[in-house]
């Protein structure tokens, strides 16, 4: 319902733009994403460590798929504005099973990130070559379970952590006019400029902290691949 | 148209959100559950089903799990689970009540099964040893009541209840009065070398780890042989019992203190049981005593004093003698004395038998008792009535009231009886000659009271005065004055004064330091003697006068000639004059008999 009333919102700042545009495009995007979440990583290695059996990492932050739907503005012939919602995310676990139980640490973290963006592009035929920038603020949230079950005996210890952080992505991206869509293809690199400390859902007080005291960061940076598909609104409306 | 565009654009979000990222990796260990238990040894080996307590206990066990690691070792009391401690792979269990009590008792040893799964390493998988239950009394022992003694021909055996701790290994048996030792494993032992000497013991239960835990104790009372005093033909002697156990005696010691220090007088073998002393060995009066040392025949040298007081009889103390001062009866077949019985609790007129050395409680002392020369009729007056009783048998032969012939008569104060049973007394400055034995008032007198004496025939009687000393005869019913003397020294005169027995027409005052022997007819000295020292009395049977020297020592004289005939040197005093008697040849005193040269 968040992600509802943000999207709403965007799309009514973004109405003056209506206006004047030329094109009113609705742009889906999905792709993979790369992560470097290095502190959440080295939480995983400390989870490791502390248990007293033999575990294994099998998931690490993995790349993971991407969504972001957009809406943008053609100002002139190579201009373009518009507002984006990203959603993206990604996990770990920690796991060890065998014939008397089994354990698992799982942590799922995602963000849903409302930005703007600029494009400038060429047009040439049915092509169009942009570049972007996109700017925007993660709002994180970092879900942590860990699970172990000795033979009828189980335990589950939860928590949750939120962080807000801000992050630009340049990207490149190529589309071709098809019918009235037009397909595109994207890539970038999303930088997390500015962290927050993940803060306990309960109790903003508490951070989710490595050694020596230092708080753990979510750090979405890395690489962005994506195809888009979109949909000039004007050019429906005139037929 | 823009409907199906909105619808499209919340269809994306809704896909979206349900493509979140879902961790699904597995890593599955590569362990496999133990089928086999492993072999676990354990060096407790108590085959006994039941354990008795008595005392806190600690139980010691070593766990060998070879490969496989111990987690936990528990032991349940009532199955209560307490855990043990321990070090490195000894475990210790410590068991302690408070009250005396049965419980159960069992060990569990929990090992890791060394799979290397998770409950495993967590220690919630195991192979579980448990033991047998055992049944565990604790039955604490009080020490004070739990050994006895018994004698027995052989020797001292004593007695204790069994231990049965299943750690047990022996007793061990203190004699503190000597301390020796005994490791025994029976719950009797017998003392054979037993002399009868007192002491205090300890038994100690012993287990395998060499603790030692006090099982019982007992006090063992003195069972030495008595020593008393006696005479042995006509000498003083000490004389002991023979005890069962004097086969285990290697000598008697007899040990004399007379001074500063205890020393060995004699030594006999275990066969005598008596000791004639030596005269100067004796006369110590009341300072002397002697003991009895049993030396043992198996325990060694006894050299210390505590050593030696476990193994020495009774002691004999020179007691004080009986008090001689009042009422004396002297004869050659004995005398008469009053000392208080503890027997009856009252002040008692004795008879000492010389001829039989033995001593007679009479009857309840009286302080006017009279008894006559010759040793046959004892005058008792009590409220006005003479009581005359025959000594041998102590029959009352007589009783006179004599308010019937003295009107307002209370009692007679000392008066004096007779051989034939005449009595004189005072009453109101009148004198009173009464014939008891026929219950006739012979005559009267007005003479002012004094101290009296009666002639052993009845027919003289004296009067000492403060002022005079007068000599009357009882004659045809009437009371003549035969002699009298003014005293010029009322102190030293007539001190002491009475017939002489064998004389009786004379008769012995002693002045100071002078005997006088003086005839009742005129009261003129026949003889006189003086001698150094204090007067103690007369014996006629010997014709000898005791006299103790102002030092130690007694002189003996001769009543006749005045001459010392005999010297006896003592090392103390040699005891007050009531104490001290000499009659028949013979001195009492303080106790002990002491023969004169014949």
């Amino acid at each position: 319902m968040k992600t509802v009333k943000i999207f709403i919102i965007m799309f009514l700042v973004s109405a003056p733009c209506h206006l004047y545009s030329q094109e009113v495009n609705i742009v889906i995007e999905s792709g993979l994403a790369a992560f470097k979440m290095s502190d959440l990583k080295t939480m995983n290695e400390m989870v490791v460590k502390s248990l007293p059996f033999d575990v294994r990492i099998t998931e690490d932050y993995p790349d993971y798929y991407y969504y972001k739907p957009s809406l943008t503005f053609t100002l002139g012939k190579s201009l373009s504005v518009g507002a984006v919602l990203y959603y993206q995310s990604t996990g770990s676990r920690v796991s060890r099973s065998d014939y008397s139980g089994e354990y698992l640490f799982d942590s799922r973290i995602r963000a849903l990130s409302p930005a703007v963006l600029v494009c400038v592009f060429h047009s040439a035929n049915k092509f169009r070559i942009g570049f972007t920038n996109e700017t925007g603020v993660n709002f994180s949230k970092l879900q942590l379970n860990e699970h172990i079950e000795i033979y009828t005996q189980s335990e589950d210890n939860k928590a949750s952590f939120v962080s807000t952080n801000l992050y630009y992505t340049p990207s490149v991206n190529l589309s071709y006019l098809l019918l009235n869509c037009r397909l595109g293809i994207s890539a970038g690199y999303m930088f997390d400029i500015k962290k927050g400390s993940l803060s306990n859902t309960e109790s903003k007080r508490i951070t989710l902290e490595l050694a020596d005291d230092k708080d753990a960061y979510a750090d979405w940076t890395g690489f962005r691949l994506g195809l888009s598909l979109s949909y000039n609104l004007l050019l429906s409306a005139r037929k | 148209m823009m409907e199906w565009k909105v619808v499209l654009i919340l269809l994306f979000i809704l896909f979206t959100s349900s493509c979140e990222f879902e961790p699904t990796g597995k890593y599955v260990a590569p362990v496999t559950e133990p089928t086999e238990v492993p072999p676990l040894d354990i060096d407790l080996n108590i085959t006994i089903d039941t354990i008795y307590m008595y005392w806190p206990i600690s139980i010691n066990f070593h766990v060998d799990a070879g490969t496989a690691k111990i987690a936990d070792v528990l032991y349940y009391i009532d199955n209560v689970p307490l855990e043990a401690s321990f070090e490195n792979n000894t475990y210790t269990i410590r068991l302690k009540f408070n009250e005396s009590g049965t419980h159960s008792f069992k060990i569990s040893i929990i090992t890791k099964t060394g799979s290397g799964s998770m409950a495993d390493i967590l220690g919630m998988e195991g192979f579980e040893y448990t033991s047998k239950t055992w049944t565990l009394i604790y039955d604490p022992v009080e020490v004070s009541k739990n050994m006895t003694y018994i004698y027995e021909d052989e020797g001292l055996r004593f007695s204790w209840k069994r231990c049965n701790y299943f750690g047990f290994k022996k007793y061990r048996l203190y004699e503190r009065s000597t301390g020796y030792g005994y490791i025994l494993t029976d719950t009797s032992f017998l003392n054979t070398n037993y002399v009868g000497q007192e002491s205090d013991y300890d038994l100690f239960a012993v287990d395998n780890e060499n603790n030692s835990y006090w099982w019982g104790s007992c006090s063992v009372t003195r069972n030495l042989p008595v020593l008393k005093f006696t005479e042995i033909n006509k000498q003083l002697a000490l004389i002991w019992n023979s005890t069962r156990y004097s086969q285990n005696i290697a000598e008697y010691q007899v040990w004399v203190d007379d001074g500063p220090a205890w020393r060995l007088l004699s030594s006999l073998p275990n066969s005598d049981t008596m000791l004639i002393l030596n005269t100067d060995d004796i006369l110590y009066g009341k300072l002397v005593q002697f003991s009895l040392f049993c030396v043992p025949e198996k325990y060694g040298t006894i050299e210390n004093s505590s050593l030696f007081k476990s193994f020495s009889g009774s002691y004999t103390f020179a007691l004080d003698g009986p008090d001689f001062s009042n009422n004396t009866g002297l004869s050659c077949s004995g005398f008469f004395f009053h000392d208080y019985s503890s027997a009856l609790s009252m002040i008692m007129l004795f008879r000492h038998s010389a001829l039989t050395e033995t001593t007679d409680a009479l009857m309840e002392y009286n302080l006017y008792c009279d008894i006559s020369a010759n040793q046959v009729l004892l005058l008792s007056p009590v409220s006005g009535i003479l009581d005359l009783y025959e000594l041998e048998t102590m029959n009352k032969i007589r009783s006179v009231n004599i308010k019937s012939y003295v009107p307002g008569f209370y009692n007679a104060l000392y008066p004096k009886i007779s051989d034939n049973g005449i009595c004189i007394f005072s009453y109101t400055d009148t004198l009173y000659a009464f014939d008891v034995l026929n219950n006739e008032m012979i005559t009267k007198k007005r003479i002012p009271g004094g101290q009296l004496k009666i002639s052993p025939d009845g027919s003289l009687f004296m009067v000492n005065r403060s002022d005079s000393f007068l000599v009357y005869r009882i004659n045809s019913g009437s009371i003549e004055l035969q002699a009298s003397e003014k005293k010029s020294s009322p102190v030293n005169s007539y001190v002491q004064f009475d017939f002489c027995p064998s004389q009786p027409e004379n008769l012995y005052s002693r002045e100071g330091s002078t005997l006088y022997i003086k005839s009742c007819t005129d009261l003129s000295t026949i003889r006189n003697f003086s001698f150094n020292g204090t007067f103690f009395n007369i014996d006629f049977c010997s014709g000898k006068v005791l006299v103790a020297r102002e030092l130690y020592g007694w002189d003996i004289y001769n009543f006749y000639t005045g001459d010392i005939v005999q010297t006896i040197n003592t090392a103390v005093s040699a005891g007050a004059a009531n104490y001290t008697l000499l009659t028949n040849n013979t001195i009492y005193y303080s106790g002990h008999r002491y023969y004169l040269n014949d």
